[in-house]
């Protein structure tokens, strides 16, 4: 079961995860020009990996990302075989599976919102890593909306992506925070964690 | 002497495949040159899949003796007219016209002739593998990777995760971008991560590579972690794999090595450091559940340890499945499948009164027993008569009520690829020296790094890796993963 922090933003959580940095539909012209490799060899990174780059991205320990029941780190335990882990000693499985299970998009959700929103909170608490420009825009008028939340997206792409980021994905991180108005109670809580949450289940932080 | 392979006189005799299913069903590679594969890449000379090698069972299989769409075409175009099965001289005379007869034919229906797929490197039997120089598309060089070709960035980023467990951060990437000697950036990289706990640690990637070597069972474990039976320390075999992947050491040691390795988990990671001590030295050192009971002139590495001992020869007197688990671990060839069959002359003997004359059995005990006695001198669990997990020339008196008073006179000489051995450490030589070794050891990180078998284009640089272990690497893992990062396998995007 997830931490009672987790519960209100689970919900807008993954709709602004399918509806953020999605690829681009069939009749974008830009699809058409896409380049082809031809070893198309595309890795899914291990459950391991990934915890550890989300952990440097976030500022987190390891430790940290999520535990199930409280208890069972989720990466190394909990979910460890359906994260492209193995463990022949005690189960047999002597290599990651050969495909995909099910219930990695799952798994991969859950330490994702887990670890955004410890990002959030500890945040709020201060000193802030990567929400502050939001947390100071929401405080004090001094500070730009807009510009807050570019900086937030920035952020985000570079510390979980270690790359800038492109203008179309600074605009649709923005929008997370838009789409979630209506719908959240907290849009500042559930916009910087959904925006968190799509970087850090994008394709290309789960695969290289 | 006939030059037909083991393998295919097995399926003619067998009587359950025609000829045509052997185009491909021999395919182990390795020291046996069987004449199909070979035959195929007489005719297709320039293929990418013969570079170096005879063409794959895949050609025109999926799991022998199933044929493939490629190979079902190829089986109606095969001498036609002709009774089946067919006999091997008229399969092998048949063999190009019926090649060329399908060359226009698109049997995967992927919109390329098969002809086109041999040509271009791609499957003509996987609709998904299509001809490399007709798919490859970069429309600009300066979006991101060069997907058509070798990128230094790319290959720094999966040096990073494959080696190191990490992404580069963006002020590495852009350090890296910035080099003016990216190859070598590159290789120095590889060396720091060559030293990084997620690469060399306790349960770390070359320690998850013996899985499969090894077999753990915690419940039958000794020492740390051990389970409610236990009968031996696997962690002396982990310990001993990842040493000697490790360092630039010898990597034949992990078959011919007459030391052993002890493994400990520090704040500084861990720390593996070789000894040597006899049996009862050891016993008294770790106890009797964990002492290593091969004395020193009588260890072949692995597979005298005491897991390898315990958990396959357990209380066979020929032990069958421990020579099995060697050459399938650690020389790629799976008897079960029929690979790696090197007949012997009037075997099998049947010494241990199993059964194994029998015709369906003796095509591959024939190769596998005389594999086998060898071993026969290393006591497993129980059975011989002498103490556990030791080397005892007379252990098989141990057997003759169970297995007969014949089991007595199991030869300790043996054959391994066709070639006479006197023991076990003469076996192990024999396959440490091996291409067939070689081969396996690159095999294992290459799946490792690029979690398939080297495709039909990158066959070349494959066994261009497979042939420098043994010289240019001087029998160094580290070295060979120095020359695999430079593949185009590996570092085109």
């Amino acid at each position: 079961m997830l931490p009672e922090r987790n519960r209100g933003t689970v919900r807008t959580c993954m709709m602004v995860a399918v509806l953020a940095l999605a690829p681009a539909c069939k009749d974008d012209p830009a699809a058409v020009k896409r380049d082809y490799s031809a070893k198309a060899r595309v890795l899914p990174k291990s459950g391991e990996v990934w915890g550890r780059d989300l952990a440097n991205g976030l500022a987190l320990e390891e430790w940290e990302l999520c535990r199930e029941l409280g208890q069972l780190d989720c990466v190394s335990e909990a979910h460890r075989i359906t994260l492209g882990g193995v463990e022949p000693a005690r189960l047999g499985i002597d290599e990651p599976l050969e495909t995909t299970p099910v219930s990695a998009p799952i798994a991969v959700d859950r330490v994702a919102l887990s670890a955004c929103s410890l990002r959030y909170e500890r945040d709020v608490e201060g000193p802030a890593v990567i929400f502050g420009p939001v947390l100071d825009a929401n405080r004090s008028s001094r500070f730009d909306w807009l510009q807050a939340r570019e900086q937030v997206a920035q952020s985000l792409v570079r510390r979980l992506l270690s790359r800038d980021p492109k203008a179309e994905e600074v605009e649709a991180l923005v929008a997370t925070y838009d789409a979630l108005d209506g719908i959240s109670d907290n849009v500042l809580r559930d916009g910087s964690i959904g925006a968190c949450m799509v970087v850090a289940t994008s394709t290309e932080a789960l695969f290289y | 002497m006939s030059t037909v392979s083991p393998k295919l006189r097995l399926l003619a005799a067998t009587g359950a495949l025609g000829a045509v299913v052997a185009v491909a069903a021999v395919s182990a590679p390795g020291e046996a040159q069987p004449p199909a594969p070979d035959a195929f890449c007489e005719v297709y000379t320039d293929a990418p899949l013969c570079e170096g090698a005879e063409a794959d069972c895949t050609v025109c299989h999926t799991t022998p003796p199933s044929l493939n769409a490629y190979g079902v075409d190829l089986a109606a175009a095969l001498s036609p007219g002709e009774a089946r099965p067919l006999h091997e001289d008229v399969f092998l005379e048949g063999l190009e016209p019926g090649l060329r007869a399908i060359e226009d034919l698109d049997s995967d229906d992927d919109g390329y002739l098969n002809l086109e797929e041999i040509m271009g490197g791609s499957s003509p039997s996987d609709a998904g593998s299509t001809p490399i120089a007709l798919s490859c598309k970069d429309t600009d060089k300066s979006d991101g990777y060069d997907v058509c070709g070798y990128d230094y960035d790319y290959a720094f980023k999966k040096v990073m995760l494959d080696f190191c467990g990490r992404s580069p951060s963006m002020l590495e990437r852009e350090d890296f971008r910035r080099s003016s000697n990216k190859g070598g950036a590159l290789h120095d990289q590889l060396d720091v991560c060559l030293d990084s706990e997620f690469w060399r640690g306790f349960d770390g990637r070359v320690w998850n590579i013996a899985n499969r070597k090894i077999g753990p069972q915690q419940a039958v474990k000794s020492g740390r972690d051990g389970g409610e039976i236990p009968l031996a320390d696997y962690d002396d075999d982990f310990a001993y794999f990842v040493w000697t992947q490790t360092d630039d050491r010898d990597v034949r040691l992990v078959l011919t090595g007459q030391t052993f390795v002890s493994m400990q988990r520090t704040n500084e990671g861990t720390v593996y450091e070789e000894w040597n001590r006899s049996p009862r030295e050891d016993a008294d050192l770790r106890g009797y559940d964990r002492y290593q009971g091969v004395i020193e002139e009588r260890r072949a590495g692995l597979i005298t340890h005491r897991w390898f001992l315990m958990s396959n020869t357990m209380f066979t007197s020929i032990p069958r499945t421990t020579a099995a688990q060697a050459y399938r671990a650690f020389l790629g060839y799976d008897i079960s499948k029929l690979e790696g069959l090197h007949p012997i002359a009037d075997e099998p003997q049947d010494y241990d009164n199993k059964g194994v004359q029998v015709e369906a059995c003796a095509s591959c005990h024939s190769t596998l027993d005389p594999l086998s006695y060898p071993f026969s001198r290393y006591e497993g669990i129980g059975g011989g008569n002498a103490q556990q997990y030791s080397y005892s020339p007379r252990r098989l008196e141990g057997f003759k009520d169970v297995d007969g008073i014949r089991v007595t006179t199991t030869p300790e000489a043996g054959y391994i690829f066709g070639e006479p051995v006197a023991d076990l450490v003469e076996w192990a030589e024999v396959a440490a020296n091996s291409r067939a070794f070689r081969r396996s050891t690159v095999l294992d990180y290459w799946r490792l790094l690029l979690r398939e078998d080297p495709r039909a284009t990158e066959r070349g640089e494959f066994n261009d890796l497979v042939d420098a272990l043994g010289t240019d690497h001087g029998w160094s893992v580290e070295a060979m993963l120095h020359d695999l990062i430079d593949t185009e396998a590996y570092g085109a995007p």
